[in-house]
């Protein structure tokens, strides 16, 4: 159990208050790395000796009266397919040529060392953000902090599982096909991909060109609101960057319990419930946060989703081919030394055709202009994020990951650019975390933080920490 | 239509200089089996008939390059 406030908005609040100091923060982060990491995979490299000259410097900076925002002098993690001059950049891969991110910082860096947070180190990925962990190859392997024996998520998998086990209080994140909502969602944290363009990705190795996103996962829907508010706008290293005005995302939050009058919210169960492959209190965890919402004084409706199943297709047909043009070469010439799940993945893109690639991005259009509509009559769109729990490792060995896609409801938000949170709902019966998802429309994000976070008032699913340490012994392999 | 057959898929592997084992291109090769009727279905669209692409592109380039 922590023993300084495990939100990030709390600690915040507790440092201007006196109450804690940065340096506190971050030694209790790095105390409990020490403790977790060999079992959680986490970290890729640590940054202790870093940390700790800025926690300090934050501290000083406090008292000095420099107040930088809600991230000054707080723990967080990089997800390590973003440069960061203090150390080496891997993708988690043999492949990346090291010189790539040498002595540079992506903008999203640039931006959280100016908000004076304390970057603790370099978190753990699949290789290139997509395929799956291969344990012939010289990385950690990341674990699930609620059952060592399961997958995380990811791509996001360090900073999931992180946050949940309390190692720093938010992080980096990266999103193609719900590489930061998967990891929040199997970790039982909270994780907000934003609208596409919204933060600036330069400086991050791409994996879908017209897919990433950047965005935080932490422990609550308030605490993605802080940090959003650090790492978004445009900058000209980004040709998607968008130019438009970021607003203080924690501006229209009740801190004593948000009223939900006058929110209209779609909610889309065909679409994403269903799969034999759910987990059977998936549906009952789901309609209970529809509740807790309406109880907020939300009105409820039922809606479709346009073109879901379309737009889903979409979304890989653009993934694997706009990854296959960057990797093209490398594949070529270096095979063996990728994951094998990155090779299956990113192979398939040699297998669409480029008229393929084009129809995808006409029916994108097709599909965002229908959901603009449904939009038009409703604020915000609910669906379970995921309806099983996080798998284990064993169970991916034994029968691969399409049973699991269909659990996973995710990449329709990246294929059409809206932004979506997920939060924490409630358990399966073994006790895995099950979460909420909330879409909405293009730079949004204010309406879905507010949502998210009058849900978390109501609720403390988010506040459930994983049990740690695990007293068995986590297995070499799966 | 895209094509499926296994000769197109080695060619199509080929033409990429991709060189999976043959596990490996027996999955691949799944897996696009799973995805061929979804493709299908996207030129079967009626709403995307005269949909323009989602594609960008700017004739002034005005970016600057990171790490420049």
């Amino acid at each position: 159990m922590p023993e300084h406030p495990n939100t990030l908005t709390d600690a915040a609040a507790a440092l201007r208050a006196g109450e804690v100091t940065s340096v506190e923060l971050v030694s209790e982060a790095l105390s409990r790395a020490d403790a977790f990491d060999d079992q959680l995979g986490v970290y890729v490299t640590r940054f202790d000796e870093y940390a700790l000259e800025r926690a300090e410097v934050a501290d000083a900076e406090l008292a000095d009266g420099l107040d930088r925002g809600p991230l000054h002098g707080i723990p967080i993690g990089v997800k390590d397919i973003l440069a960061m001059a203090e150390g080496p950049t891997t993708a988690q891969s043999l492949i990346l040529d090291p010189a790539w991110g040498q002595d540079r910082d992506a903008v999203v860096v640039e931006r959280l060392k100016a908000a004076g947070a304390v970057i603790t180190g370099k978190l753990t990925t699949m290789e290139f953000a997509c395929g799956m962990p291969d344990y012939e190859k010289p990385f950690p392997v990341p674990r699930n902090p609620w059952e060592p024996g399961s997958w995380p998520g990811g791509s996001s998998s360090g900073t999931g599982a992180g946050v949940a086990a309390g190692l720093f209080l938010a992080g980096v994140g990266t999103d193609t096909a719900g590489s930061i909502r998967i990891p929040a969602a199997f970790c039982g944290v909270s994780g907000l991909m934003p609208t596409f363009g919204r933060v600036p990705s330069a400086g991050c190795v791409p994996l879908g060109y017209s897919l990433d996103h950047i965005g935080p996962l932490a422990r609550s829907a308030r605490d993605c609101g802080a940090f959003l508010g650090a790492i978004a706008g445009p900058d000209p290293r980004d040709p998607y960057a968008v130019d438009r005005p970021v607003p203080d995302y924690l501006a229209g939050l009740d801190p004593l319990g948000g009223s939900l009058a006058g929110v209209r919210i779609g909610v889309d169960r065909g679409s994403t419930l269903g799969s034999e492959h759910d987990d059977p209190a998936a549906a009952a965890v789901f309609d209970a946060a529809l509740e807790v919402l309406a109880s907020l004084g939300a009105t409820v409706v039922d809606v479709t989703l346009p073109h879901y199943r379309e737009a889903v297709v979409t979304q890989w047909i653009t993934m694997v081919c706009e990854a296959l043009a960057y990797h093209r070469d490398d594949l070529a010439a270096r095979w063996p030394e990728y994951f094998a799940g990155t090779r299956a993945m990113i192979g398939l893109g040699a297998l669409f055709s480029g008229a393929d690639y084009v129809q995808a991005q006409r029916v994108r259009r097709v599909a965002q202009r229908g959901l603009a509509g449904l939009l038009a009559d409703v604020d915000v769109i609910a669906t379970p994020a995921n309806t099983a729990a996080a798998p284990t490792y064993e169970l991916i060995e034994r029968e691969g990951v399409p049973g699991m896609l269909d659990t996973l409801h995710t990449p329709y938000w990246d294929a059409v650019g809206n932004p979506a949170l997920v939060v924490p709902m409630g358990f399966t019966g073994a006790g895995m975390p099950l979460s909420l998802q909330l879409g909405g429309r293009p730079f949004d994000e204010a309406l879905l933080v507010r949502v998210g976070d009058a849900f978390q008032q109501a609720t403390d699913w988010h506040l459930r920490l994983p049990p740690l340490p695990h007293a068995d012994p986590v297995p070499a392999t799966a | 239509m895209s094509a499926a057959s296994p000769a197109a898929i080695d060619a199509m592997l080929d033409a990429a200089g991709l060189a999976p084992s043959p596990a490996e291109r027996e999955q691949l090769l799944a897996m696009y089996e799973r995805f061929k009727p979804g493709v299908e279905a996207l030129y079967a669209l009626p709403e995307a008939r005269y949909e323009a692409p989602a594609l960008v592109f700017q004739a002034e380039p005005k970016l600057t390059a990171w790490g420049a």
